[in-house]
């Protein structure tokens, strides 16, 4: 069967995507240096049955640095950040199955849909402060304080935890995370912030942001292949949430004690995590040139607004790399168009442009994060062109 | 073409295959026979659990089912409900392909999925001559869906638990079913089957009427030279009980009360809420909605 990549050289747009993009030597590398003849890479070498534990190349070394990088004292790698977000519900649910809190956790209205089902997973009940709607979408830290009292005072328990999602997958909304981790921190409720779409992309300190657990999207926002996440915690956490296997089958006595079972045993010993270790260097370095990036994409988002039927939606200033605009400039034309809602995916795929969700044209969500000014021009003008055919 | 039964079963999460009826008034070629006389209500459980059967008469050990399923007229009294006139030369009990009609067994809480689906099913039976009777001649002849809840032979030297019943469809009805059931798990609301708002339908209905298309949780159009967007707030508690207009506008612009105007980037919005009541519109309806609207934006905002 020929399969072949059809997107081969596209420039991709898709915000789920652009952070997660490999610099084209690590691409280089990961096939030159047979990488990728093998899913278990870096397993040659694995002494202690635990792929985070392996020293040549040395992925304690990488999870150290890793927890280092983002203020924590402990780092694991996992099956994407969904499994990171499973490992800490799993954690506390057991916190609310001893009793020392409730099993409902808060999540804030933007929260991604893997937060919901790894809680779901859990048996944990999930309540949302309220947003302010239309077209911004923004919360207040002083909601999630009384939705707190609110959960304390219905169940007689604090929650479990507290979940904040630094960048939302809708609006790209920036959460106030400083302001709801000193909240926590009062009131004594473990803190989980899922950074998928900013860790690797900018700074972030979990100590000074008082989280308490740190989940992070490598192939979203830290330059590798997936599915990758990492779990980032510090020592007064990962003892509970990296707690190893302790139990025991009752016939042949075997034990798993290095395993951990919160992130299923032993997690990725493959290729994304090689691609992930590759790029660390590139994506610390990255992250100081955030600003540049932001102003990059404030630019772009005021072009796009410049044409026409088209307003962005969330903060505005916005103060993230995805940009959700309402388009009902475009979606007039699809209306006429004998394609329909997917005439606006094939016109930016005629010009080498790939990434908008096809189908739609009320709403698109694109990035041009890491594009270079040329480049951004190019997606801008394409846009005008398309909007021009009105 | 939609494959009714794997369809149906996956939806209902049932063990038992749908089995088709087919009511045949020509001596088919070949007979796929049980090896011993059986009930027909025997036969349709069977076939739930993979079996096939075409039989004829002698192979029948129920003499009711013989009326039922039109293998014989009556004599004496009449029994309903029946297949008549009595033309019936085999039966084939098993595919659905091709079948007349389509049994399914049910327990309570997969009939209420079939019912929900179905848009309701209106259900005639008493508890005898059911699965040969209710299920079988009563929709063959009427073309119309029923339930059965069995009777005493089916439960008893049938086989079928307490907690089973059928439900029977005409095979039209079946395929529209399924038809349906893949539809939905298509969409299930929106391409990714997730749902980014849950306003009820006539609300959305009643402003796309007024001509404003639903975005992601809010409305968007035109009035006049306005761009106008429609959001429905919530209490705390999650009941959508106020209605926000908002007038984006890329520049300067001026409001009075009830309206506000706040910069956002490079745009001012226009924004006011209300209890749909006080200013007289009527969401589910739709009634004055583009009226009321106009009348507020043209008293209180003004292009600078």
């Amino acid at each position: 069967m020929e399969f072949t990549n059809k997107y081969k050289g596209y420039t991709i747009v898709n915000p789920l995507m652009t952070g997660g993009i490999l610099p084209e030597d690590i691409q280089k590398n990961l096939c030159n240096e047979e990488w990728l003849r093998v899913g278990y890479s870096l397993c040659f070498n694995c002494l202690e049955g635990r792929s985070s534990l392996v020293t040549k190349p040395s992925v304690k070394d990488h999870l150290q640095k890793i927890a280092e990088f983002f203020g924590g004292d402990v780092a694991e790698h996992t099956f994407g950040c969904r499994a990171a977000q499973f490992a800490v519900m799993h954690t506390v649910r057991e916190l609310a199955k001893e009793g020392s809190y409730s099993d409902t956790i808060i999540a804030d209205p933007n929260s991604h849909y893997t937060t919901n089902i790894a809680a779901e997973m859990n048996g944990l009940k999930v309540t949302e402060p309220p947003h302010s709607g239309y077209p911004e979408y923004n919360y207040t830290a002083e909601s999630f304080a009384d939705k707190i009292d609110e959960v304390k005072k219905d169940t007689g328990k604090l929650p479990a935890l507290v979940v904040v999602t630094h960048v939302d997958p809708y609006y790209g909304n920036l959460a106030p995370v400083k302001e709801i981790g000193k909240i926590c921190e009062e009131k004594e409720v473990p803190y989980m912030v899922n950074a998928a779409y900013t860790g690797g992309i900018l700074p972030i300190n979990i100590k000074e942001l008082k989280v308490d657990f740190l989940t992070l999207s490598a192939h979203k926002s830290m330059a590798s292949l997936g599915p990758l996440g990492y779990l980032v915690t510090t020592f007064e956490h990962s003892k509970k949430v990296f707690q190893t296997s302790k139990q025991r089958p009752d016939w042949s006595g075997r034990a798993f004690g290095k395993k951990i079972p919160n992130i299923f045993g032993c997690s990725v010993g493959g290729i994304p995590l090689i691609s992930s270790m590759l790029s660390f260097s590139h994506v610390k370095k990255r992250v100081q040139s955030w600003e540049t990036e932001l102003e990059k994409t404030r630019r772009f988002a005021d072009d796009m607004e410049d044409l026409g039927g088209i307003m962005l939606l969330g903060q505005n200033p916005h103060n993230h790399h995805l940009l959700h605009f309402e388009t009902p400039g475009l979606w007039e034309i699809s209306q006429k168009h004998k394609r329909k809602g997917f005439f606006l995916s094939e016109e930016l795929e005629k010009r080498k442009i790939n990434g908008v969700h096809k189908g739609l044209t009320k709403h698109i969500k694109i990035s041009v994060y890491g594009l270079d000014k040329e480049e951004i021009k190019r997606i801008g003008d394409a846009f005008r062109e398309i909007a021009d055919k009105k | 073409m939609v494959d009714i039964d794997n369809t149906i079963r996956s939806y209902l999460g049932s063990k038992y295959r749908l089995v088709g009826i087919k009511i045949l008034n020509e001596i088919p070629k070949d007979f796929n026979r049980p090896k011993k006389p059986l009930r027909h209500c025997q036969m349709v459980r069977e076939a739930a659990l993979g079996k096939t059967f075409t039989y004829d008469a002698k192979d029948l050990s129920c003499p009711n089912a013989e009326l039922a399923l039109g293998f014989v007229e009556p004599k004496y009294v009449d029994v309903e409900p029946r297949i008549k006139p009595s033309n019936t030369k085999a039966v084939r009990v098993g595919p659905v392909e091709g079948a007349d009609v389509v049994l399914a067994i049910v327990t309570p809480k997969q009939l209420m999925d079939l019912a929900v689906i179905s848009g309701g099913i209106s259900a005639q039976f008493k508890g005898e001559i059911a699965v040969c009777g209710e299920a079988t001649a009563k929709v063959f002849m009427e073309g119309k869906p029923n339930i059965t809840v069995l009777c005493n032979g089916a439960r008893i030297l049938g086989e079928y638990k307490d907690s089973e019943l059928i439900v029977s469809l005409p095979y039209d009805d079946a395929k529209k079913i399924a038809e349906k059931i893949v539809t939905l798990e298509k969409k299930g609301g929106a391409l990714c089957g997730c749902l980014t708002s849950d306003i009820p339908k006539q609300i959305i209905l009643s402003l796309k009427d007024n001509g404003f298309e639903k975005g992601t949780d809010y409305f968007f159009g035109r009035i006049d030279d306005w761009d106008v967007r429609i959001y429905l707030d919530k209490d705390q508690g999650g009941r959508y009980d106020r209605i926000t207009i908002h007038v984006p506008v890329k520049g300067e612009v001026k409001a009075q009360k009830p309206f506000t105007v706040r910069k956002r980037g490079n745009w001012s919005d226009v924004t006011g809420t209300f209890e749909p009541e006080e200013i007289g519109i009527n969401l589910n309806s739709g009634e004055n909605l583009k009226e009321t609207i106009r009348a507020l934006i043209e008293k209180n905002v003004k292009m600078e």
